[in-house]
């Protein structure tokens, strides 16, 4: 009941960010050949930014001269920023949203319970970053059709997989926001800002070595591409500090809207 | 048996008063009127039989079942209108009563459709765009559709004109000869008293009494209201005169009486008086509250 309503009402925002998400990479990325094309022009004139900025963007390990390096550095970039924008915005509004409405009162007088209700809707969030990450992958893999070389395929999907986890935590994080606070504002306030410094740590950790320990904070270092590239995968570790985060925010949040007093 | 029991509830915010110490029980089959002023713990009291807000201690139960622990069930044979309704400005009026029909199992159209012409409400039309009423509307069909055990209704008639009322009420009797309990609060007890058998009073968050309605209002408390020519001057009413006399206010050429006494005295009384009008009407629910306290004082 709950989750088909979810999908329903959310199947709009959906389809926008698909077609951004999906439109934005296939335009880049058909650009690709003609970076191909000129591998050494283009390798001589990256090698004139700053090594640090470059390695911001991953362009000190990945080559922009393969179809995998292509796409790490310039749409694995947007599909985990945009993407867990998207996560953000989509988690928030899930509990906060019926309280902050006043609707919260008629859902949670049905006979349903509330750990039901957090999960019909948690579901519904990851059935749309799910939906949203097929369009994003389809699109990466149906443009190695504009690839002479042999495609990297496996790091194509090391990079995706990445992307995903990192929205689904993004998103069970906000989902927690979500259960704790009352107002739908406050909580995307809060969980943009959680992806921005995020992605600012991240920066930071890769323009100085100095600050190279924030990468073990900073999400968006667990899910870059030139990290994965360097290992040739997504680091265990890693994947399992996205995971932990998730199930702990989860957990919370559902704990937390069992016994939370409605605002009236 | 008793549908609800309160025993000693008690809810408290911080330093916002809640409730405290609230014990009655409605039996099956009763109208019950929970009656106080705005503010006094009427909601705080439904919105925990409903598991929305969890009690700070004591305990109710609803069909004898612990309203935290066994809350999903009872709600399954609750039907409930809020004070104020909200719902999803994105849906149809009818999209709204089958979604919520949905979680009690498959949806009565027929029913639906019955209460909606009894109503007079046009279910093709969005929440956004129906009035405060045809929204209580919508509230009410949604608290009917799956045929209750018990009914809960917290200010029922607001927003409501009173040809819909006149309606609500007789849907409301129907629902009481099915069987259903119906607990319903009101800071009017004009309201209460047509069609409740009993009320539990509060206020400040405690319970001031239980009584019949009968007794309540039978115990004669009128308000009486005399307008006198105009070229008479009203005179305060003596003990000696017309026994019974709680409260009086002249104002101009209007004497009002908040009266105790026998009806054959006051007309007995006011037979002699230069009077353009007279009017004898219920007491207002403050003034019962008043002579509690009196009574409470004397005692």
């Amino acid at each position: 009941m709950i989750f088909r309503r979810e999908l329903r009402s959310h199947a709009r925002g959906l389809i926008v960010w698909s077609l951004v998400l999906g439109g934005l990479g296939l335009l880049i990325l058909s650009v690709y050949p003609s970076f191909a094309g000129n591998a050494q022009t283009v390798e001589d004139m990256l090698n004139l930014f700053p090594g640090p900025i470059a390695g911001v963007f991953g362009m000190d390990v990945l080559k922009l001269g393969t179809y995998a390096g292509f796409y790490g550095v310039e749409v694995h970039l947007i599909n985990t920023l945009a993407g867990s924008v998207y996560a953000a915005l989509l988690a928030a509004g899930m509990l906060a949203g019926e309280e902050n409405d006043r609707t919260a009162e008629f859902l949670l007088t049905r006979p349903v319970t509330r750990t039901s209700v957090a999960l019909q809707k948690l579901a519904a969030v990851l059935a749309n970053l799910f939906a949203l990450n097929a369009v994003i992958a389809a699109v990466g893999f149906a443009c190695t059709g504009f690839a002479d070389e042999a495609v990297e395929f496996d790091l194509l999907a090391w990079y995706m997989l990445a992307a995903f986890l990192l929205h689904g935590t993004v998103a069970s994080v906000s989902f927690l926001l979500s259960a704790a606070m009352r107002r739908t504002r406050s909580v995307v306030s809060l969980a943009l800002g959680i992806v921005f410094l995020s992605y600012a740590l991240h920066v930071v950790a890769e323009l100085s070595e100095r600050f190279g320990f924030l990468r073990r904070v900073s999400l968006f270092s667990f899910a870059d591409a030139a990290a994965i590239a360097e290992r040739g995968g997504l680091a265990a570790p890693d994947a399992a500090v996205m995971a932990l985060v998730s199930v702990l925010s989860v957990a919370g949040a559902i704990g937390y809207y069992r016994i939370k007093d409605i605002a009236g | 048996m008793a549908i609800v029991e309160l025993d000693r509830l008690t809810k408290r915010y911080g330093k916002r008063r809640g409730i405290e110490d609230v014990s009655f029980s409605v039996e099956e089959g009763e109208i019950f009127g929970f009656i106080g002023p705005n503010g006094a713990g009427k909601s705080t009291t439904i919105r925990i039989l409903l598991n929305l807000i969890r009690p700070t201690a004591g305990s109710a139960r609803v069909f004898g079942k612990d309203v935290v622990r066994h809350s999903r069930d009872i709600r399954r044979e609750i039907g409930y209108l809020p004070a104020e309704v909200r719902y999803y400005d994105d849906m149809r009026a009818a999209e709204l009563l089958r979604y919520s029909a949905g979680f009690y199992g498959k949806p009565d159209e027929a029913r639906l459709r019955r209460l909606a012409e009894r109503l007079d409400l046009d279910l093709a039309r969005r929440i956004s765009d129906l009035s405060l009423g045809n929204r209580k509307k919508v509230g009410i069909i949604q608290a009917l559709l799956h045929r209750p055990r018990l009914l809960i209704l917290d200010e029922p008639t607001g927003g409501l004109d009173p040809l819909m009322q006149h309606a609500f009420f007789d849907l409301l009797r129907e629902e009481r000869e099915r069987g259903a309990t119906i607990f319903f609060s009101s800071h009017i007890l004009g309201e209460v008293q047509r069609l409740c058998g009993r009320v539990a009073i509060i206020r400040d968050g405690r319970l001031v009494r239980v009584e019949s309605v009968s007794k309540l209002v039978g115990s004669g408390l009128k308000t009486v209201t005399l307008t006198f020519a105009a070229d008479a001057r009203p005179q305060p009413v003596r003990d000696d005169e017309l026994p019974g006399v709680v409260r009086q206010d002249v104002s101009g050429h209007v004497l009002t009486l908040l009266y105790a006494g026998g009806v054959r005295d006051l007309l007995e009384y006011v037979r002699r008086l230069p009077l353009a009008d007279i009017r004898i009407g219920e007491p207002a629910l403050e003034d019962i509250f008043m002579q509690e306290y009196q009574t409470d004082e004397g005692a």
